[in-house]
């Protein structure tokens, strides 16, 4: 077990390695100069001392491979350097909006993981009926809305309608920003603090919830028609026993592992929601930073993406033995 | 019920006749197509798209010139102008027919090339294993720890921006899935049995490839091509949206709306006209892919 | 015999069953009649698709509802079991009436622990507490002959060998000593060299608690050793039954006579051919008019009535009940009585 833990261990720093050189080639073999776009930006034509300047202070003048080996040595001391723009220390930032994100993420999965999973179950109980037709459609237009619509469908309903029709207060809804910094353990909005935080939370659980959706329907379909359930029912069992304890218990074991996977790539892939609702977290701050070439923030906080995405990745897989006894001898799922 | 004695001859046709039940899938095909005709809601996502293709190939033949500007500024839909006009008194029917036509065009090179790449290295590394499958799955798992979005971010930041850099883009992250499967096809066919039993009766090798690998590795691919043009669809639509994608005047669905957004209140129209298209292009390609893969799912009986 | 004797604990009475399918109606089951005495181990025999196993399920309730329609009756000691409230249902099963499943590798949940899976059955049925639950799966497991049982009872069915997890199987039905236990093809997906010991368990077992057996298979080498009485099925009809013994020596339906020819027997003669039962099985959505076996048959008659009459299990002078309209006549005869 402890081998096993230490290879995929290995295996994660592997991955962020790999992660971060594929970025870094792409960001630092880019066909324009960073030190130029600093300099003047991308319309005017910056002035060459300025530019040599920049170039000297960030290093940019050294070869690729000097720089690289520089920015794998300051990561491995967990030191992101600083962004070009505003030369506020990427540790910083990191600081700052990786909470936010976390939250954020945090909540899209609690909403995703209790909607999708009742919907589910319930469309594999009632087969067929008006529920389970209801759901399956449902989930399949969410999935070809793009986000962004749905976005900004939802804050015209919550945001500007409301308003201007004077609903009542719990529904006029703010459409941007984090509001009050006000959290307790952790996790949990105060009221106002939730006004700012249901809706990004519900539009980035959107296209998660119809996916949970349908693969518990699926894994409840499959798990109600198993042989160990007819057996179970043979025995005598309570109906509601042999739901919780042998179909459910059956039947989540890959939902479960799903919604875990999905946390992690939340965390990272909230960039166009968080950019929507000016939420301040590492996605809407990637995609600033990559808009004006702030390379050494886009970096840092890129891997801080890919490290907890993999983090996740390697819960999911630990947890799995735990879940599915079957699995156990091996030591883990790959 | 089976008989008392079986004799070797009959042993040698079992082998044969159970290589052709998973050889080439023609009849296999056929009862797919039943089984497809019958999901109401893969029907409804084929007449989508078939409409949907329609318009892109006749639509621009019938429709005035999207890129002709007119004082007629964001006026509602009218009879001259079905769809109304945008901000710069462009017909936003036309732009939408175009917007169609480019999402389609966008979608189906995506996907085809992403399915093409996933397929030859899903293929080597199933088929060759060992240390080829260990590195080029080990690349995989890198570029499956990047959110995608990022990725494409990234290189967009390299490639540019416009139609070119979108598709190769799009490509570039999106031939992960089919690499895993076509992978785990391979895997799976390599190790059944009558594929050995096969090359000790001594069929030779490329032949086994062909007619009894192949068919079977390929058939979630159909699926995921058909889901695939669906998402790169969507993926076109954010990037544009978020002004990193295709670049005006070529008229992008995505690009559209993220124009559409402040006049909102005053003219709906430029937003719910291309949120409508993409939805209803998006939506066929999923239904025809979930269709697809429900139909195609022999797993049953 | 004991049937007549003592009053019967299960009652079978004209039990039909069909199944609504897209393409059709299937007609599993078409008026079985059969009875189970306390203590007595009757084998079910017949080929796939004969309507055994549905008959079995028929009996605690578990063919799925809107498909499955049944009529008939089906009594367990006095009280209608067919189409009654669940919650009844709930109460025999497990406790009254047991059964084991061919497969135990899919018919025991994977993720419980076989413990577990016992105790829950156990708890289910009587007022026990945790503790106690476990230490009688442990007995139970002791009783089938699975070593370390206070290990194996913590251990998750895929850790069990196939033929272990069928004793397990086993156990856990007679955990709460039922009085009737019914094994679908019990042996079935075994290796064959395993067959016989978990047999053996199967009978030494049922018979320690005093437990009748159904006893379903194809299999009638695995009938040889165990049962009192045969049931030979076919077609979702009862052709023959009757003692084992008297079946096996003197067959009276032209089935059981091909069945019987077909496996080898220790004192068979090695230099004559084993002779397989020419044909398919019928196919219950549309079954074959009159006797469902005369297409196979070798001694089927046109003015006998084998293509156009349905046989009713009758009493002919060999003294077990047959569904065959020639069968006296192919007693008298012998093999002169094929045409």
């Amino acid at each position: 077990m402890l081998s096993y833990l230490l290879r995929r261990l290995l295996q994660l720093l592997l991955i962020v390695w790999g992660g971060v050189t594929i970025l870094f080639l792409l960001f630092f073999t880019l066909p324009s100069n960073p030190a130029e776009l600093l300099a003047g930006g991308s319309n005017r034509a910056p002035d060459p001392a300025v530019v040599k300047a920049i170039e000297e202070k960030y290093g940019l003048d050294d070869p690729i491979y000097v720089q690289y080996g520089k920015y794998l040595w300051s990561i491995a001391r967990f030191d992101f350097g600083e962004s070009y723009k505003t030369k506020e220390s990427v540790n910083d930032t990191i600081r700052e909006r990786l909470p936010n994100s976390l939250r954020l993420a945090f909540w899209a999965v609690a909403i995703e993981t209790v909607i999708g999973i009742s919907f589910g179950v319930l469309s594999a109980r009632r087969r067929n009926s008006f529920v389970d037709s209801f759901t399956t459609t449902t989930a399949v237009i969410a999935g070809a809305i793009p986000v962004f619509v749905l976005a900004f469908l939802l804050k015209q309903v919550t945001g500007v309608y409301a308003f201007e029709h004077d609903w009542p207060s719990w529904a006029q809804l703010p459409t941007q920003g984090i509001g009050p910094n006000t959290w307790w353990a952790v996790v949990m909005p105060t009221a106002e603090q939730f006004q700012y935080l249901i809706q990004p939370a519900l539009i980035l659980a959107s296209v998660s919830t119809a996916i949970i959706a349908r693969l518990t329907r699926t894994t409840m379909l499959e798990a109600m028609n198993a042989d160990h359930v007819r057996t179970a029912r043979a025995k005598g069992l309570p109906e509601r026993q042999i739901l919780s304890r042998h179909t459910l218990r059956n039947a989540l074991i890959p939902v479960v592992t799903f919604i875990g996977i999905d946390f992690g790539t939340l965390v990272g892939a909230a960039i166009l929601t968080e950019t929507v609702f000016n939420w301040p977290g590492l996605g809407s701050k990637i995609a600033q930073s990559a808009a004006t070439g702030d390379l050494p923030v886009v970096l840092g906080l890129s891997v801080v993406v890919i490290l907890i995405y993999g983090i996740a990745s390697l819960m999911v897989d630990l947890s799995y033995g735990y879940l599915d006894p079957r699995i156990r001898v091996t030591g883990g799922a790959k | 019920m089976t008989s008392a004695a079986d004799s070797l001859t009959e042993f040698e046709v079992k082998v044969e006749s159970s290589l052709h039940e998973v050889g080439p899938p023609r009849s296999l095909g056929q009862d797919a197509w039943r089984r497809f005709k019958r999901n109401k809601l893969a029907i409804f996502g084929l007449v989508l798209v078939i409409f949907l293709l329609l318009v892109a190939i006749i639509g621009p033949f019938l429709v005035d010139d999207p890129t002709a500007q007119s004082t007629a500024l964001r006026e509602k839909p009218t009879n001259q102008h079905w769809f109304g006009t945008d901000q710069l008194g462009r017909d936003v029917l036309a732009r939408v027919v175009y917007g169609v036509r480019l999402s389609l065009f966008i979608g189906f090179m995506v996907a085809i090339i992403a399915v093409i790449i996933g397929i030859v290295v899903g293929a080597l590394a199933g088929w060759f294993g060992r240390w080829v499958d260990s590195l080029l799955m080990r690349f995989v798992d890198i570029l499956l720890g990047i959110p995608y979005l990022l990725l494409a971010f990234a290189l967009i930041a390299v490639v540019g921006r416009g139609v070119g850099a979108v598709i190769l883009t799009l490509a570039l992250t999106g031939w992960l899935q089919t690499t895993r499967v076509v992978r785990a096809g391979f895997l799976q066919v390599k190790e059944l049995e009558y594929v050995e039993a096969a090359r000790a009766i001594g069929v030779p090798t490329r032949r086994i490839l062909w007619r009894h690998i192949l068919p079977n590795a390929f058939q979630p691919v159909i699926v995921l091509l058909a889901i695939g043009v669906g998402s790169a669809i969507l993926a076109e639509a954010a990037l544009s949206f978020l002004g990193v994608g295709v670049t005006p005047p070529a008229a992008s669905l995505g690009l559209m709306i993220s124009e559409a957004q402040s006049s909102f209140s005053t003219a709906p129209h430029l937003l719910f006209f291309p949120g409508l298209a993409i939805v209803m292009t998006v939506l066929g390609f999923l239904l025809v892919g979930d269709g697809l893969r429900d139909a195609l799912d022999v797993k049953d009986e | 015999m004991t049937a007549g004797l003592v009053d019967p604990l299960l009652e079978i009475k004209e039990l039909t069953v069909d199944f609504h399918t897209d393409d059709g109606d299937v007609h599993a089951v078409r008026s079985v009649d059969l009875s189970v005495a306390p203590g007595e181990v009757v084998a079910v025999v017949g080929e796939s698709g004969s309507g055994k196993s549905v008959t079995a399920m028929s009996v605690l309730g578990l063919l799925p509802k809107p498909q499955a329609k049944l009529s008939g009756s089906i009594q367990w000691r006095g009280t209608e079991l067919l189409d009654a409230d669940e919650s009844l249902l709930r109460m025999v099963r497990g406790d009254e009436i047991a059964m084991i499943f061919q497969d135990p590798l899919t018919a025991l949940n994977p993720v419980h622990t076989v413990g577990t899976q016992i105790s829950e059955m156990v708890r289910t049925h009587r007022d026990v507490s945790k503790k106690e639950a476990r230490s009688r799966a442990i007995d139970m497991l002791k009783a089938v002959n699975i070593p370390q049982p206070e290990r194996r009872v913590d251990m998750y069915p895929h850790e069990y060998s196939g033929g272990m997890r069928q004793r397990a199987m086993i156990a856990m039905a007679l955990s709460c000593d039922p009085d009737l236990v019914i094994a679908d093809e019990p042996t079935t997906a075994l290796d064959v060299t395993v067959q016989a010991q978990v047999l053996d368990v199967l009978v030494d077992a049922t018979q320690d608690q005093g437990a009748a057996v159904i006893l379903i298979t194809h299999d009638l080498g695995v009938v040889a050793g165990m049962a009192d009485r045969v049931a030979v099925m076919y077609a979702g009809r009862i052709v023959e039954q009757g003692p084992a013994l008297e079946l096996f020596e003197e067959p009276s339906h032209p089935y059981t006579m091909g069945l019987l020819n077909s496996i080898p027997h220790l004192e068979s003669d090695f230099t004559l051919p084993l002779i397989p039962i020419g044909g398919q099985p019928p196919s219950m959505l549309n079954p074959p008019s009159g006797c469902a076996f005369h297409p196979r048959c070798k001694y089927a008659k046109f003015e006998s009535g084998c293509t156009e009459l349905m046989p009713e299990l009758e009493l002919t002078g060999r003294g077990h009940p047959v569904a065959c309209f020639r069968a006296a006549e192919i007693a008298a005869a012998g093999e002169s009585a094929v045409l």
